[in-house]
């Protein structure tokens, strides 16, 4: 493998590696523009100019790869002239409109320039001005900020496979532009966003709504599909401004589609429970935890008294965490006697749809598919069973806020006993159950979910749930309680260590050892 | 006067014709490589005659030829870089219009010896006429051997397709003429890879200038060492065409061995200055760094005008008279820089633009006294720091005149207006061919 010097620091990277990417795996910073791990190298932005000793020009260190004994100075006084000038060019036609750009805190032209810029211009012209366009979809080209470092348009070449955008004219004319008939529609779109380094792409969907230094980060996963990408969920005063991806090499990349970006607005919409619900006669009444957990518990123990748990089932989800749907089964299989579980998905929409560089959006919306059936076992169908008029008592745990319910399927519910249900929001398995109990959403719990591939991720709640509503994994872990009051679970990774021992998939698994990105099951 | 090897047909209206060039020994060259030569001894030959790129870097031909990897099982091309638009430039024109063959015939001399199988003749779109008298010698080259399968019976195939260009200046430089060829926008490459290992579609290709492929033959013909007693040294050889436009009594096209001097080209073959003065002179083309009125004693070759500081380039020499204001001269060229950079690097993106911002408020009247600097500063900020040699070409200019000129443009700064009596009246009317 190669060694050189950088800044007279011995390194040794493998070959085929350019300087730029040895030196930010070095923690080196050599600021840079076109250049993204991701992408095809340019070498056009000129900003990550570095000296090397072989060469008597200043060398693009993001076009240059590593060489055995080469000598790379990456602050010099030569590179730093070259750095400050070329910043200098940069914002010779920008509006410096810092204080309405969205981009402003995470902006590599403001952070570039505080660090390695002049204070300065001087440039005394009048500068270019030309107006925004609309590239369709949500995203707003903002022309005047651009530094036309050709991201955008390389991410569709090459991540996508597609192209939509390209570069107008030439010169100083230079202008990203959308092939006509075309609009920015496709899926992936809302990536551009996070990849151009200044605030030119800018998504309406954030559009001056918050400045990003005021907002909070959560780990988290995305729920729109199996294929379970990680996502940082910003936040203030307990709402969701925006959905960034988050880079995890084992699943996304650092990509996610705007399915998942824009998901969080379907929650904010959800009529919710609100409170516990119990059943009286026509009517759903309010209740108390304590009161909803002991119609619960007292039923279940008058089903275990008189040996009957054969007519008791439990329906899962896919739409659940493995803590949820765990808890579920040590409930009613270990202190019930139960043995009919299910797991609850919903229909695949379409076709997988995958992209040029292996992305996919899997047609199984659920995020947990995987994860309920290591868990809970392969069993899904639960309503020829209930036809069939095995099953009296039903604990049905959903997560789906999408859900239909045919009909049909209405008076097979109604055919049972006892249906209790643990719904995020109305819908109705709610409206015909005798006890709901009112459960948090993804972004208000914490857990893990296994993707298609068997990948499991944990998430954390950024949110908090309305007052009387409670995280999935926190509802089961009290009702367990009131059959086994040795154990308690005060934590999720209660949960994940318990469940470590007793389901041979998640074998040695803590919620610690998940880390931000992640186990392979098995 | 010195032998001419290019213009002397220049009067012939048939010169562009098959009859009439292989009445003058055309082809001959071409049958000779073919039949007695390996494509070895081709590069051998032209190494040994110095034959130096006249595209404007001056490279050395064979040498080029030589980094076509031999043992790459990929096709090679061989592109005729046709796109002549540097200001002041017009030579290829006249090849492209008057002597086609013997184009074409250094287009075939030059495949064989890299073993392409097709050529691409990539010409600048307005030449029109050129590319209409190029496809027609094509035609009768096909039609008599020279082109085509088994050329004269060897067993060589060569394809020779004519590309117009859309008419940038970009794509005269070879890669962002490759990008061109290959359907997409004219973008200057990164080199590493140069074209010689990875050009045309992913594959080995050399790109020459129109005027360098043409003296080809004249090298098979005469032998390497005729061609290098041609010119001052063995380093600068050859017969050598000139484009001479500006203040002078007789613009036009010349042809002179290498290493004519610049002054007596000046005021003996163009017979002097036209009304004023000389002021300066740029002598390769408007990317090169200009000459004063003293310093034109000088050999018109590519060793003697490095050592003074500036190039042969394409040896496109304009002449500037007194009446010119180098502030507006070099606005004009900056003007052309900026619209024609492709735009994909920052410092020539920007930095043309800036300069010609300031050089118009110069002019205006509105300039500052830290201008020059500031011009002086930009240039070196854009040189040698792009991905293409454009960037330079706009640079080189704005340092020289502001170097050797900077008491005009601070007469612009001082009296708030320009200083100079322009002279309106020029027309091209005095074309010599
Ligand atoms: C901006 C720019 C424009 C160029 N235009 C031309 C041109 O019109 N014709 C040409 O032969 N070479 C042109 N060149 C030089 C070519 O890149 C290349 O060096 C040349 O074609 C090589 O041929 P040669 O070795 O025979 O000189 C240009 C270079 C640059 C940087
Ligand atoms: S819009 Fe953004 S990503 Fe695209 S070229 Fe401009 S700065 Fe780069
Ligand atoms: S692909 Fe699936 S998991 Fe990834 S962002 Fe889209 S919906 Fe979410
Ligand atoms: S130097 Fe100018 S013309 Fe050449 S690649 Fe860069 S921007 Fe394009
Ligand atoms: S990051 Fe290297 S040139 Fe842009």
């Amino acid at each position: 493998m190669p060694t050189f010097k950088l800044d007279g620091k011995e390194i040794t990277a493998e070959p085929g590696t350019s300087i730029l990417q040895a030196a930010l795996d070095s923690g080196i910073e050599i600021p840079h523009y076109c250049y993204h791990e991701a992408l095809t190298v340019v070498g056009s932005c000129r900003l990550c100019l570095v000296e090397l000793n072989n060469s008597p020009k200043l060398v693009p260190s993001c076009a240059q790869n590593v060489q055995d004994g080469i000598e790379v100075r990456t602050h010099s006084d030569t590179v730093k002239q070259a750095r400050e000038s070329m910043l200098e060019f940069f914002l010779i036609n920008h509006p410096l409109d810092c204080p309405i750009c969205d981009k402003a805190g995470e902006c590599e032209l403001q952070d570039y320039t505080f660090k390695y810029g002049s204070s300065h211009s001087r440039m005394v012209e009048e500068k270019r001005v030309r107006p925004t366009k609309d590239l369709g979809g949500n995203i707003l080209l903002y022309r005047n900020r651009c530094v036309m470092c050709t991201r955008c348009v390389r991410f569709y070449e090459d991540i996508v496979g597609e192209s939509y955008l390209t570069v107008e004219d030439r010169g100083y004319r230079s202008d990203i532009s959308i092939f006509p008939g075309k609009g920015l529609t496709h899926k992936m779109t809302g990536n551009i966003v996070e990849i151009c380094p200044v605030g030119c792409l800018i998504d309406k969907d954030f559009l001056f709504n918050a400045r990003v230094w005021n907002l909070e980060t959560t780990k988290s996963v995305c729920p729109g599909c199996s294929a379970g990408c990680s996502i940082n969920l910003q936040h203030k005063d307990n709402k969701i401004y925006r959905i960034r991806s988050r880079q995890n090499t084992q699943v996304n990349q650092q990509w996610i589609c705007d399915d998942g970006r824009y998901l969080y607005h379907r929650y904010e919409k959800l009529e919710r429970i609100g409170f516990p619900k119990k059943r009286g006669g026509e009517k759903l009444n309010n209740t108390s935890w304590a009161e909803a957990l002991s119609i619960i518990s007292d039923r279940l123990a008058l089903v275990k008294r008189s040996r009957e748990s054969e007519k008791v089932a439990v329906v899962g989800s896919a739409f659940a965490t493995n803590e949820e749907n765990y808890l579920l089964y040590k409930i009613f299989h270990d202190e019930i006697g139960c043995d009919k579980f299910f797991v609850y998905n919903r229909e695949a929409e379409g076709e997988d749809e995958v992209i040029k560089s292996g992305f996919t959006v899997y047609s199984d919306k659920s995020p947990n598919y995987y994860g309920a059936k290591l868990i809970l076992g392969e069993r899904t169908d639960f309503w020829s069973e209930i036809k069939n008029g095995n099953i009296e008592v039903l604990y049905f745990l959903n997560g789906d806020i999408d859900i239909k319910v045919t009909d049909q399927q209405k008076e097979l519910l109604k055919k049972l006993d006892f249906l209790f249900v643990q719904c995020v929001a109305m819908n109705d398995l709610v409206r015909l159950a005798n006890v709901a109990l009112p459960t948090a959403y993804f972004a208000e719990q914490s857990g893990s979910y296994v993707n298609a591939k068997g990948h499991v991720q944990k998430f954390q709640s950024a949110l908090k749930p309305p007052s009387e509503t409670k995280e999935g994994w926190q509802i089961l872990a009290d009702l367990y309680k009131t059959f086994n009051g040795g154990v308690s679970f005060v934590s999720v990774g209660d949960v994940v260590n318990d469940m470590a021992q007793n389901v041979s998939a998640f074998k040695d698994i803590s919620f610690f050892k998940l880390g931000d990105e992640g186990l392979r099951i098995r | 006067m010195a032998q001419q090897y290019f213009l002397h047909n220049r009067d012939n209206p048939d010169s562009n014709k098959i009859d009439f060039y292989l009445q003058n020994g055309g082809y001959k060259a071409l049958e000779t490589v073919v039949k007695e030569y390996s494509p070895g001894e081709v590069i051998e030959i032209v190494k040994k005659s110095g034959l130096r790129g006249r595209g404007g870097a001056g490279f050395p031909a064979g040498v080029k030829w030589g980094f076509v990897p031999k043992y790459s099982d990929k096709p090679k091309y061989l592109v005729s870089n046709a796109d002549e638009s540097e200001p002041g430039t017009f030579k290829d024109r006249y090849i492209l219009e008057k002597e086609p063959h013997m184009l074409l015939e250094g287009i075939a001399i030059a495949s064989y010896a890299i073993q392409a199988n097709i050529a691409y003749n990539y010409i600048r779109g307005e030449f029109v006429y050129g590319a209409r008298v190029f496809e027609r010698a094509v035609q009768e080259a096909e039609e008599k051997g020279y082109l085509g399968q088994n050329i004269l019976g060897s067993g060589f195939n060569l394809k020779v397709v004519n590309h117009r260009g859309a008419g940038a200046y970009i794509c005269g430089e070879e890669t962002g003429l490759l990008e061109s060829l290959e359907g997409k926008r004219g973008w200057p490459r990164l080199k590493p890879p140069f074209p010689a290992v990875e050009g045309a579609f992913k594959c080995p290709t050399i790109v020459n200038n129109v005027e360098t492929l043409a003296n080809v033959p004249l090298i098979i013909n005469n032998g390497p060492d005729w061609f290098s007693s041609i010119g001052p040294d063995e380093k600068n050889t050859g017969p050598k065409l000139y484009c001479v436009s500006g203040h002078v009594k007789k613009p036009g096209l010349y042809e002179f061995p290498m290493g004519k001097n610049l002054k007596e080209l000046i005021y003996e073959d163009c017979g002097g200055m036209l009304n004023g003065s000389l002021k300066a002179v740029i002598p390769g083309g408007s990317s090169v760094p200009v000459l004063t009125a003293d310093e034109i004693d000088v050999s018109m070759d590519f060793d003697s005008l490095a050592a003074i500081g500036s190039m042969l380039g394409s040896a496109g020499i304009i002449v500037l008279d007194e009446s010119t204001c180098m502030v507006d001269a070099l606005l004009n060229l900056e003007r052309f820089y900026a619209h024609e950079s492709c735009g994909q690097c920052t410092p020539c993106r920007e930095g043309t633009t800036w300069m010609v911002k300031i050089l118009q408020r110069i002019e205006r009247g509105e300039g500052r006294v830290e201008d020059m600097d500031l011009l002086d500063d930009i240039a070196e900020k854009i040189n040698f720091r792009t991905i293409c040699p454009l960037g330079d070409a706009a640079a080189m200019p704005a340092a020289s005149f502001v170097k050797k000129f900077r008491k005009e443009f601070e007469a612009h700064v001082k009296k708030g207006k320009c200083p100079v009596k322009k002279d309106k009246s020029i027309k091209a009317t005095h074309a010599h061919v």
